[in-house]
């Protein structure tokens, strides 16, 4: 006998009994698609924290701040030796292969144009900010080596600022007063955004809220001498990242005569929390879907073996005109294949159409793709071949004079 | 010789007692002959058939079918010589109520391996000879006695088998339908084929041109 004919023997079944069909079928339904849309969402939030890991300067851009500490004496001494320019050019020296310094002191003043105040950050920076940070200018120029040299009072806007200030008049060219300093336009950033699950809030907007000046012009005609905020910079390749990382803390703390002022962060260190953080959501709700695709076997095995039982005379009659057992086998295995096989597919279907819908309600990105539709489907078999096993053996072993001798 | 039993035994173990349905049995019987199985209730006919349709096997003693050994076989085996040497009609009928008629009579031939379209043109062969060309795509359910019964002779005669074994096949049908399946027994012996049948009734055994008589598991005419 074949397959095929298994195959229709087990569709007319199901559609004889659409009730006990659908109850089998629940299990598979529930578990299918809760994979599908937990995998797809798990993985839309990866997809969305490394973007974000991305907009913040990718993963090849290590920075170095002052250390935090409880202590109030320590942290007056910290305060106290503070990142100068002169380390910049030591550390420079001494790791050539870093590229894009990107220095930075960043202050809170308060921006004019005519009647129009903004405050917010001013940042006082190298030309080299924009590919350590990976924020580029969107209209105009940025600042150029030559502003830093000569220290000119050229400004560049982050989007909101510029919008605070100019409305939709054109910023280009007009002059900004910081501390009743003129600076003049030269460009406006690109505008930033992102949106997390659910929020309407920009989680970048922050960016937009800056202006960038020469670091040389905030030092000299602003605030004077004034220690680094930020260093920031590039390592060449991602294997480079932790070997950089450990040789530059052993030597800041020689700069400090031993002691540890400073931390040397890495981007990276944040794209292995997000692995390790999407790995264990993942396993977690993989093992709900996994339960319940087991409590789906769990049903399909106890409701075949109702079946069989039920058919009992069928199979008895089968076997009387020259069924085998392996005939009985595959034709009760093939239906509960194909139950779990549908159950499946049609839980794949409620998962994405329930991704269409939980993607904008909670304004979450989601990242469904094949491998996950395979990967619920293997699952899917697998348990109907595991549920399905027990029962249609069962259905072998009968033996037909017993059968067809019961009344 | 068709069919040679020596010496059958049929032991029924029940717990610590042993049922003795057939007693050491002898008979031979031939091709091309018609045979009725008669006996009182219990008296081992409807075991007999069984073991002689390969649904079930002796405790002890040798049954040759066309020559072949085939009391000891393993079930897979017995499952194939029921499938191509064997046609067997039950009293109840034992049709499967979710197909039709055509599929009913198909079955044999499926588990034969055959292409479907031979299937098809060998099950409404045997389906017109016994009268039921009209009800190709009737379920059992939507079917009289005697059109079950019929269907189940033509699911028994679709794989052209050495010999019919028929348990009681009008046990169930009132006498009108009961005496047309009869006519179709006689019309099948008289086409050549070997006929075994389970009867109460002697009108029917009148027909045959044998009688077995059976009594306590005991051949006894
Ligand atoms: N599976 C079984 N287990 C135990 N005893 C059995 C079994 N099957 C049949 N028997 C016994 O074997 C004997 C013969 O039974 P069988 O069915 O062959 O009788 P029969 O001649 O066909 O009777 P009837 O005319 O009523 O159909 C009976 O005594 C019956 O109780
Ligand atoms: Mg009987």
């Amino acid at each position: 006998m074949n397959i095929y004919h298994s195959i229709k023997l087990g569709l007319i079944d199901m559609l004889n009994n659409k009730g006990r069909t659908m109850i089998t079928m629940l299990g598979i339904i529930l578990g299918a698609m809760s994979i599908i849309a937990v995998l797809a969402l798990v993985q839309g939030g990866r997809k969305r924290s490394l973007q974000f890991l991305e907009e913040r300067g990718g993963v090849l851009k290590l920075s170095i701040h002052p250390k935090w500490s409880f202590d109030l004496e320590t942290r007056s001494e910290i305060a106290q030796k503070q990142l100068t320019l002169k380390d910049m050019k030591l550390i420079k020296q001494y790791f050539p292969d870093l590229k894009y310094f990107s220095p930075g002191i960043t202050k809170r003043p308060t921006l004019k144009y005519k009647e129009n105040t903004f405050s917010g950050r001013v940042n006082g920076i190298y030309p080299e900010y924009q590919n350590a940070e990976n924020f580029f200018v969107g209209q105009g120029r940025f600042i150029s080596k030559f502003d830093n040299q000569e220290a000119s009072k050229v400004i560049v806007l982050g989007t909101k600022a510029k919008e605070v200030l100019f409305g939709n008049e054109s910023a280009l060219g007009k002059n900004v007063s910081i501390e009743n300093t003129n600076f003049t336009v030269i460009g406006i950033m690109e505008h930033k955004e992102m949106f997390w699950g659910g929020w309407k809030h920009n989680a970048l907007e922050w960016m937009n809220r800056q202006a960038f000046i020469p670091l040389n012009t905030m030092v000299k005609k602003l605030y004077g001498d004034e220690p680094l905020n930020s260093l920031e910079f590039q390592v060449a390749s991602t294997d480079l990242v932790k070997p950089t990382q450990e040789k530059l803390s052993v030597f800041l703390k020689t700069l400090r005569d031993g002691k540890e002022i400073f931390e040397v962060r890495a981007n990276s260190e944040r794209l292995e929390e997000i692995e390790k953080q999407t790995g264990k959501t993942q396993i977690i709700f993989l093992l709900i879907g996994g339960i319940s695709l087991i409590v789906g076997g769990i049903v399909i095995t106890n409701v075949m073996l109702a079946s069989v039982k039920e058919r009992m005379r069928e199979i008895g009659v089968r076997m009387a005109v020259g069924a085998k057992r392996k005939d009985i086998l595959i034709q009760f295995l093939v239906q509960t294949l194909l139950v779990s096989f549908i159950g499946g597919a049609i839980g794949i279907l409620f998962g994405l159409s329930l991704l269409t819908i939980l993607g904008k309600f909670l304004q979450s990105p989601t990242a469904a793709n094949f491998q996950m539709i395979l990967i619920a489907i293997i699952l899917a078999f697998g348990v109907g071949l595991f549920a399905g096993i027990f029962p249609a053996i069962n259905a072998s072993r009968s033996d037909p004079i017993k059968i067809l001798r019961y009344e | 010789m068709l069919i040679k039993i020596e010496n059958l035994q049929k032991i029924y173990q029940m717990g610590k007692v042993k049922v003795t349905a057939l007693n050491g049995m002898n008979l031979e019987i031939k091709k091309n002959s018609y045979t009725a199985i008669m006996g009182p209730s219990g008296s081992g006919k409807s075991t007999l058939l069984h073991i002689l349709g390969c649904l079930d096997t002796p405790t002890q003693g040798k049954y040759f079918l066309d020559e072949e050994e085939v009391g000891g076989l393993r079930r897979n085996k017995l499952a194939e010589i029921r499938n191509k040497k064997i046609g067997f009609v039950f009293q109840t009928f034992n049709l499967l109520p979710n197909m039709n008629v055509l599929e009913n009579v198909e079955l044999p031939l499926l588990y034969a391996g055959m292409s479907k379209k031979l299937r098809r043109k060998r099950a409404k062969k045997v389906l017109d000879d016994v009268g039921l060309i009209k009800r190709l795509k009737h379920k059992p359910s939507e079917l009289s006695g005697g059109e079950r019964q019929r269907t189940a002779i033509a699911r028994a005669l679709v794989n052209n088998p050495a010999i019919i074994l028929a348990d009681e096949p009008t046990g169930n049908l009132d006498s009108v339908s009961g005496n047309s399946i009869m006519r179709i027994f006689e019309y099948l012996y008289k086409q050549g084929n070997t006929i075994i049948v389970v009867t109460h009734d002697q009108h029917i055994a009148q027909m045959t041109d044998k009688v077995i008589k059976l009594s306590d598991g005991k051949i006894v005419n």
